[in-house]
Formats: structure tokens, sequence, C-alpha cells
């Protein structure tokens, strides 16, 4: 990237965001995190990118492609569509509705990852959450973990794996942005570096302050995400969850392990301590001494229990 | 040779089949109950042998939204809290010292490692990739979740469970040095166990900690590790209560005649315990509730069933324990023991089933598959305790002779 | 359900001191209640069923019957049953060495099936049921003195198929009865001429092993023979 930021956001203010960053190139993507912006209200409900994430993931075509109806009824991901396209339940201001996409929203710090306990998800430096299938035990405690409920899991499958969007991460690493990203031809999805891509976003809504909702969506979402949503109606009625915290949600297991070093560097002193002390009264008191073996020791002393 | 093969058969004669042929066994097993028994782990069986050849898909109602049903929140959470009792007395007895409930330790061991097997059996069935299991012990290790912490612990105490119960075995097989060299390790063992029960019993509550939104605020509380601990404590005793009281009534032949007034007085002492603990127990949940500040909940149907819960399954058997102790009723104090046994396992399913994913449209029911194979490892799980309390020294729990007899 | 409504952290922090501070209140209440009926549950416990039977220092455990001959036998399924000599016959014998049957042997029920010998002496002890020996108990054989201890459980003597087992039972004694039996057959032994010390035994000591010997000195046999009915 050539253009340092000071120009860059010069640059954004005055030509208007939406025209400057050319369509599918990895803008700003040079250091950092990258992530992509989805600017809802460019989105045109094409359905490119769920074709596009099909091919380079090597799954079935996407359903009833080409059939506008399809809009009618919300859709989720499956373990065979990692990303899927949904009409928002109202329609913008203009009267025409709003299309966003869905898929794993590769969160800063991930739940699913800190859940895993073979690490077969792993949060990588440069912004994808990758999947490992053959670390995978099949525990499922990554789709418990995460707040947008994202992993898909094979359930009619003998030898089932975790299915979900990996951020197109071999083609990131050749240097290329995401299939989806590629393939969308209304500009409105970005790739870059999410610092970048921020203020970006908020350009817009500063520029605009009219037509967009005064949100980044996942600037704050679980911590932060990858994949940053602007829009000109409620998030929710786009098949964004609002319900989720603004902390990352490892964090909420992170007291209870910090404390398992304590309960195993104290409960032995606290145990033994209480052996002896039980001993020591047993072999003062009237009673028998105790004999040598652990299990015999004391074994005449039960006066001051019931 | 030949007389290897007679002393073998003398040996299988005597050690299995008590004391008869072949032929008078199996008429000897041939009882209704087990009969039903039978049947009911053929048919469970034949849902374990389809889950494996059809996918998870084919015999549970999981769903992408509940990735964990019936096999987690009833075989694992449950099984694990209800096998409490093996930490629990041992700690009592060879830690504390408390003699008196010497005689219930033994059993309690073994139903703990029981439980144990059985919930990782349950657990075997649940994961998509079980022959995996050992991973994370021995492949990969994901230190920062929670799940990792609880299978090293299970793993590791389903270890000292077996190795606690050895000299139980040592002394049916008749190998009198070996079975006092694993009696020295019964301190270290117990100490051991109670450390990692201690993690574990409370790390399955620090599971859902991780799912704030999907767990009902009712339930969902950052205390959910204390909870699971101390009702663990709970279980423990209230299960060795339960189950004492039904072994002395089925294997009376095996224990070592002992007057009903020696059990009646150690469930009362166990009784008081647990009331003890119970009393405590409902106030940290209500601590609970005033930590999520959820006090509007409780006017809707969860909320209903929260207080049947809470008042119910919590608060009566407390009260029933302090009262029937009280009053030297060791057969209230069952009640009241059946009673928080039934508490726990309400609670853990409120956690991981009832009250998990509430909000979403299709709420999870377990299939009659899934509800047959949890019966069928249940029931696996008696007829091996009495497989084992038939043959072995569990009951009548008396010391190895010592060298000179 | 809004995520962002206000909650008020002193509110809900104040509630928890007071659950806390109501807890501690009605700790003290609830201790005293549950720790105040210790000695009189244990004395409950004791009066709804006695710690020790009324025949003073001998048990009678359930699900043994017992033949008047100081042996019992138990059930262990159909036509099978496990037989031994009761605590009493122990006591008074304290045997030294036992000789059984060899496995395959019949016994009949009221015949003597089994001798304990002590100081040279052998008594006979009579069978309770009738039938084949199936298995001895080696570790009693090698271990009379252990036997002694647990009379009931690993003190068994031998298994016998008993292919009469339910007539046989009729002529057994269990329960109150047996209870009752074994309380007579106590008396009987204390109203014995030279039976001091060693039957001083209300105070609920245990009686001492050789109780034949204790009280009859050299002529032990017969007073054992005499109750072991042989």
């Amino acid at each position: 990237m050539d253009l340092d930021r000071r120009t860059f956001l010069k640059v954004a203010a005055v030509t208007g965001a939406t025209a400057l960053v050319p369509r599918g190139a990895a803008a700003g993507a040079a250091g950092g995190a990258r992530a992509v912006l989805v600017d809802t209200t460019l989105c045109v409900g094409c359905r490119g990118c769920e074709a596009a994430c099909s091919e380079a993931n090597r799954l079935p075509e996407p359903d009833h492609a080409g059939d506008p109806g399809v809009f009618d009824a919300a859709r989720t991901t499956t373990p065979t569509a990692f990303t899927v396209v949904n009409r928002s339940t109202a329609p913008g201001p203009d009267g025409e509705p709003r299309f966003a996409k869905t898929q794993c929203l590769h969160c800063v710090d991930p739940g699913c990852a800190s859940a895993c306990p073979v690490r077969a998800l792993e949060k990588t430096a440069s912004g994808p959450v990758v999947y490992h299938p053959e670390r995978c035990i099949g525990c499922r405690y990554c789709m418990v973990s995460c707040p947008f409920g994202l992993p898909r899991y094979e359930y009619d499958k003998v030898v089932p794996y975790v299915r979900k969007c990996s951020f197109c991460a071999e083609r990131q690493e050749a240097g290329l942005p995401p299939a989806c990203v590629e393939a969308c031809p209304s500009g409105a999805l970005v790739f870059g570096n999410r610092e970048e891509l921020l203020e970006v976003a908020r350009t817009r809504i500063y520029t605009h302050p009219d037509r967009y909702v005064h949100h980044v969506y996942g600037e704050q979402e679980a911590g932060g995400t990858s994949w940053l949503y602007l829009a000109d109606v409620p998030f929710e009625g786009l098949g964004l969850r609002t319900d989720v915290e603004t902390t990352p949600y490892p964090a909420r297991t992170a007291g209870a392990l910090a404390a398992v070093p304590f309960v195993m560097t104290l409960w032995p002193p606290v145990l033994m301590g209480l052996y002896a002390i039980r001993r020591r009264g047993a072999a003062e008191g009237p009673a028998t001494p105790p004999e040598g073996t652990a299990a015999d020791a004391g074994s005449t002393r039960e006066d001051d229990h019931d | 040779m030949t007389d290897t093969l007679t002393r073998a058969r003398a040996w299988i004669r005597e050690k299995v089949l008590l004391g008869r042929s072949w032929r008078e066994y199996a008429r000897a097993i041939d009882t209704n109950g087990n009969r039903l028994a039978a049947l009911v782990v053929a048919a469970g069986l034949t849902v374990i042998a389809y889950r494996f050849s059809g996918g998870l898909a084919a015999v549970t109602n999981l769903s992408q939204d509940t990735p964990w049903g019936l096999w987690i929140g009833f075989d694992m959470l449950c099984g694990v809290a209800l096998a409490a009792g093996g930490y629990t007395l041992a700690s009592a007895v060879y830690i504390l010292g408390l003699e008196r409930y010497r005689p219930v330790v033994r059993p309690a061991i073994l139903t703990g490692f029981l439980g144990y097997l059985f919930a990782v059996i349950g657990l075997l069935c649940d994961l998509g990739q079980p022959w995996r299991i050992p991973y994370p012990i021995f492949y990969k290790y994901g230190v920062t979740s929670v799940m990792f912490e609880v299978g090293w612990c299970v793993f590791l105490y389903l270890t000292v469970l077996g190795l606690e119960f050895t000299p139980t075995v040592f002394e049916w097989l008749g190998w009198a040095r070996i079975g006092r060299r694993a009696k020295d390790m019964t301190l270290g063992l117990t100490a051991f166990g109670v450390v990692l029960s201690t993690l574990h019993q409370s790390s399955l509550g620090s599971l859902f900690l991780s799912a704030p939104g999907k767990v009902h605020p009712l339930w969902y509380s950052p205390f959910l590790p204390v909870f699971f601990f101390v009702s663990s404590v709970v279980a423990g005793l209230s299960m060795v209560i339960v189950e004492s009281a039904l072994s002395h009534r089925a294997f009376q032949h095996r224990a070592r005649p002992r007057p009903a007034a020696e059990l009646d007085e150690l469930t009362i002492g166990l009784g008081r315990a647990a009331a003890l603990l119970l009393f405590a127990f409902f106030f940290l949940r209500l601590q609970g509730l005033a930590e999520g500040g959820r006090w509007a909940e409780l006017a809707t149907g969860y909320g209903a069933w929260y207080l049947v819960e809470l008042l119910g399954l919590v608060l009566a058997p407390c009260l029933l324990f302090a009262r029937a102790a009280r009053a030297g009723d060791a057969g209230a104090v069952r009640v009241a023991a059946a009673l928080a046994v039934l508490g726990v396992v309400v609670q853990r399913l409120n956690v991981s089933i009832v009250g998990f994913q509430w909000n979403v449209a299709h709420r999870y029911v377990p299939s009659a598959a899934e509800v047959l194979v949890s019966v069928t490892l249940v029931t696996l799980g008696v007829l091996t305790f009495r497989w084992i309390v038939n043959r072995m020294p569990v009951l009548d729990g008396r010391p190895l002779p010592a060298a000179g007899h | 359900m809004d995520p962002h409504a206000f909650v008020s952290p002193v509110e809900a922090k104040a509630i928890e001191y007071l659950i806390a501070v109501a807890y501690l209140v009605l700790f003290v209440p609830f201790w005293r209640y549950l720790d105040g009926g210790t000695a009189r549950a244990r004395a409950a416990v004791r009066a709804r069923v006695p710690a020790r039977p009324p025949a003073g220092w001998f048990v009678v455990p359930d699900g043994i019957s017992f033949h008047p001959g100081h042996t019992w036998a138990r059930v262990d399924g159909e036509g099978l049953a496990t037989v031994g000599a009761d605590e009493f016959a122990f006591k008074l014998v304290a045997p030294e060495r036992m000789v059984l049957p060899p496995t395959g042997d019949e016994v009949r029920q009221g015949e003597p099936a089994w001798l304990f010998g002590a100081d040279g002496h052998d008594v006979a002890l009579l069978a309770p049921v009738s039938g084949t020996v199936t298995e001895l108990n080696t570790e009693a054989l090698r271990a009379p003195e252990a036997a002694a201890r647990d009379p009931y459980g690993r003190g068994w003597l031998m298994k016998v198929r008993a292919p009469r087992l339910a007539a046989d039972r009729k002529q057994l004694l269990d329960g109150p009865v047996a209870r009752r039996w074994i309380e007579a057959v106590t008396e009987a032994l204390r109203a014995r001429a030279g039976a001091p010390a060693a039957l001083a035994l209300e105070d609920g000591g245990a009686p001492v092993d050789g109780l034949a010997r204790a009280v009859d000195g050299p002529e032990w046999p017969a007073v054992a023979r005499e109750f072991l009915l042989s």
C-alpha cells in the first residue's frame, strides 16, 4: 500500500468512499489484520458471493440459484453453504429492499477458537479463524461458544466435521481477496486492513449522516469482528445478531480457568493440613495412636463428628 | 497342562460363576428383571450401532442451534455429578478421618468409577469422531478451552478412581501383597481426587459461561462453576444415601451382617451434611439471581419452572434433611436424598437443555433413540455395579488380613 | 430483553449484600437446629432399631437361617445354599482347625457334617440343610480365627447344592424366632455353674473366645456337644 493513511482518508472524504476503494482489490491489506466491510446499502442481492463461495470451497451450487423467491424466507448458513444473502425485513428509506450476506464473522478474539480443546479452530494473525479438520474430535463446543451460532456440523455424516467460512485463508495467503469479495459486482464488499476499513466506515457515516445507521456493526460486537457492516435499516432486520455482548467471549471463561492453577496449588496443603491436624488430634487423644498406613491411621476417632 | 485347565475352571467357577456351573448360572440369572434389562440393552446397542453407521442425524434431534443434547446434558453432566460420592466420601474418611463412614466408601468409589466410565461412554456416542478422544491428552493442547481442562481432569480422575478401586479387586483375586501396596496410595489418591474433582465438577458449569446469550438468564450466572461444584457434593452425599439404602436391601447376602441402626446413623450423618450444604446452595442460587437482576423473568413460564427447581428441589430437600436428621428419621432422610438427587439432575438439564437456546425457533427435544441410549447406559451401569458387588468385597469393605494371618 | 437496559449497580449489589446478611442471620438458627438434634437423633435411631439385638452379643443377621445346632444356611439361588457355623459356635469352641467334608460328599440336615477342633478334641457340627457339597472355603480352612471374626460373611464354610432347600428351611430358624432362640441359648449358658467372669457380659463386653473352655475347663468338649446338639 503506497497511499499513506492520512492521504487515503483525505481522498476518501473528498470523493466519497464508495467510489474510492477498487472493487476486489486488497486495499490497505499490507499489514495488520484483514477485514471486509459490507455496505448493505450498496448490495443488490445478486447472490454472486454465494456462487463464488460455493465454487471456491467446492460446495454444491447455492439453493434456488437465480430464483428471486429465495428471499421470501430467512435462510441461515448450512454445512454446504458458508454464506447466505438475506433480504431485510423492512425496506430501506427509499422503499427498496436491502440485502446482507452472513457468514462467519471471524471475531478478533473468537469464542470458538478459545473453546476448542484441540485447537482445531485457530485465529490467525492476519484475520481468518481457520479450521484444521485433521484435529477436530467433534465435541461441538465451538458451536456452543460462538455468540453468533455460526459453525455448522455435518450431523448426517459418519465422519463429520465442522463447516464454516474460512475467510478464504488460502487465497489470502496467495495475495488474493476472498472469493466473495472478488465476485461482488456492486462494490458492497471491500477487503482491506481492519483499522483502515473502520476509518472508511466511519467516514461514510460522517459524510452521509442521514443515510446510515450510526453504528459500524462488528466494531464492538463480541469484542470486534473481521466482518464490518454498514446499514440504513436496523441491523437485526438484516439477519445480524444484535444481542451479542461487546466484550470478547473468551473473557467469560477466563476467570474460571484462571482459578485452575490456584485450586491445584492450594488444595493439597489444605487437605494434607486437615489430615495432619486430625491425625495429631487422634494421637494425642485417649484413642490408640494411628498406625503407619494412611488407610488405617486414626481409625478409632469418631467422637467429634456425627 | 490339564491341571492348569482344571484350576482355571475352578477359578472361573468360584470367582465368576459364584460357585455354580455355567448352566446353573444361566438358569439363576434368567429372571424377569434381567430379561427386561437385556431387552433394553439390546435395543440401546442397536441404536448406538445405527448412530455410528448413519451419523448423529440418524438417531438424534441435535441441530445447528443446539449442538448438545441429552447425551451431554444427562449422560455427561448428570453422570459426573451423581458420581461425586467417590471423592466426597473418600475425603471424609481418609482425610478427615470420619471412620464411621468407612462402610460406604467402597460402594461410593465404585459408583463414582462406573458413573464416570458410563459418562465417558455416553460422550463417545456423542462425539463426532470419538476415535480421536485421546487428542486433547496426547496430540493437541487447546489450553484456553474449558473443555480441554474437563477432558484432562476426567481422564486423570477416572484413572484415580480406577486405582482407588484396585485394593478391592486385589482382595477379590486374593493378591494380598500388591493389595497392600495399592492401599498405601490411598491418601495421595484421595487428595489428588479432591483436587481433580474440584476442578472438573466446577468446570462442567464453566463450559456454559461462554454461552451467555444462549442459556436462559435465570440459569446463566458467572457463579455457574460454584453452583456446579457445590451441588456435586450434595449429589454425591445424596447418591450415597440412596444407593446404600438400595444396596442394603438388594445385596443383603453380600454385606457383613451389620445392625440396621448402623446404616441409619450413617445415613442421618450424611443427611445432616447435605442439609448444611443445601442451605448454603440455596442462598448461593439467590445470589446468582440477584447478580443477574432478572427478577422480572420469574413471572414467566421459565420463572415458574425455576422456582419449582429452587424451592421444590433445593429448599424443600434442605429442610426435609434437617428435620429428618434432627428427628433421627433415616427413612425421611432417604426421601430427602432422592429429592436432592432429582434436584441436581433437573438443575443440570435446565442449564444444558431446558434453558439452553431457549429463544430459538426450533427447540431441541431429545429423540426416543437418545433417551433409549441414556437408559441403556444407566442400565449397564447398574448391571455392572451388581456384577462387581456380587463378587468383590465392596459392601463388606474389610481391611486386608495383615501379613501374620 | 434490551441488552442496554439500565440496571442500577447500586441496587443489584445492595440486594446481594442483603441476601448474604439474611443468610448469616438464618444460618445461626439453622445450625443450632441441625446440630442440637445430634444426641436426640442418635437416641431415636437406637430406639427404633436396637444397635445390638436383644440376644446381647450375638448378632442375628437378616437372610440367615439357623439350625438349632448353631449352624446356618443362606439361600444363594435356586437349590444352592451357603452354610457355616454361627457366631455362638465359633465363640464356644474357638476352633484351631476345621475338618470339612470333601466336595461331592453328601450331607444331611441334622446329621454331623464337619468338625471343629481345639485342644486336641474334635466337636461335630450338624448340617443345616441336606445336599451335595460343591465348594469349600479354603480361606476359612486356612485361618479359622479369621473366619470366626466374620462367621456369616467371609467365614462361610461350604456351598451345598440342596435339592430340597425349601423343605429344609422349614426346619430352620430366622428373624425374630432366631433372636429369641439365641437369647434362650445364651441364658442357658449363663445359667451354668462356673460361668463367672467369662459371661459377666451385661456390660456389653464381647464374649471371650473358647467360651466352653472358660466355663467348664477340661470338660469343655462335653459342654460344647451339648450346645451344638451333637
